[in-house]
């Protein structure tokens, strides 16, 4: 679910929201079975609406055959990027498996429900905006999986 | 003043829980009594029962789909005490759409 391997920062200078989920849609991603059929519905469902969702912070995903399991890839962008005409700087792209049933998958589910409202949580949003490493970021996801799991 | 709403998204995995988070917390912070219920990939949690919709002075329907059971809102609507947006715009404005809750109450 959350992946050191999936979290980024990065200076890059990205031209718009497809720029960038093309970028992060071609990561090394174990979750997925074809990245190229995720970055597709992916753009397909931004299309419908945008998925920024204020604070600088944007939720592209979405539920797709080409998902093996869960993920979150939590972006960090040290230049903002235009994301339908406002400004992103924190990308998190979900993916969930198209079909997704049993324990494990209400489990994953809770844990992006739990994500979802910390990032509407003040205090939350700050403390991502200060961290300065992966690590940090990684601490800040991992944190909310430990608190469900327990 | 009371209020209930229902929050639904197309996926069903953000959306829906972000929408929800943002209208408990301004209610709260206003010191109204809020209930959620949530149509989303997990099922139907925090389900609202017939009379606390009845009890309520606003219901919000933050919906992006059809929802499960919306008859349950039939006479609010006749009343005109819904409002009905998009999740997004929950997410995006929900100081104005607890404005508007609070003229429609009164």
């Amino acid at each position: 679910m959350f992946d050191r391997n999936l979290i980024v920062l990065t200076e890059e200078k990205f031209t718009d929201q497809s720029d960038v989920i093309n970028y992060l849609s071609g990561l090394n991603n174990p979750y997925l079975a074809d990245p190229g059929a995720y970055r597709e519905d992916v753009l397909e469902r931004e299309k419908e609406v945008s998925t920024f969702v204020g604070y600088n912070t944007a939720i592209p995903h979405a539920k797709s055959e080409a998902v093996k399991e869960p993920f979150v890839i939590c972006a960090k962008l040290e230049n903002a990027v235009p994301w339908n005409g406002e400004d992103a700087k924190q990308i998190f792209m979900l993916g969930v498996p198209k079909d997704a049933n049993g324990e494990n998958a209400m489990l994953h589910l809770k844990i992006l429900c739990e994500l979802s409202k910390n990032l509407m949580r003040e205090n939350f949003r700050d403390a991502l905006d200060q961290a300065q490493s992966s690590e940090e970021i990684y601490n800040l996801v991992k944190h909310i999986e430990e608190e469900i799991e327990q | 003043m009371k209020i209930v709403a229902v929050c639904a998204c197309t996926a069903g995995i953000a959306h829906t829980y972000m929408a929800q988070e943002v209208i408990e917390t301004e209610c709260r912070k206003r010191g109204y009594d809020v209930k959620v219920e949530t149509q989303g990939g997990m099922g139907i949690d925090n389900e609202l029962e017939q009379d606390e919709v009845d009890d309520a002075d606003v219901a919000i329907l933050a919906v992006a789909i059809g929802i499960d059971m919306e008859e349950r809102f039939d006479e609010k609507k006749d009343e005109g005490k819904v409002i009905e947006i998009n999740p997004t715009e929950a997410i995006r404005n929900i100081s104005a759409i607890i404005d508007k809750a609070e003229e429609l109450a009164s």
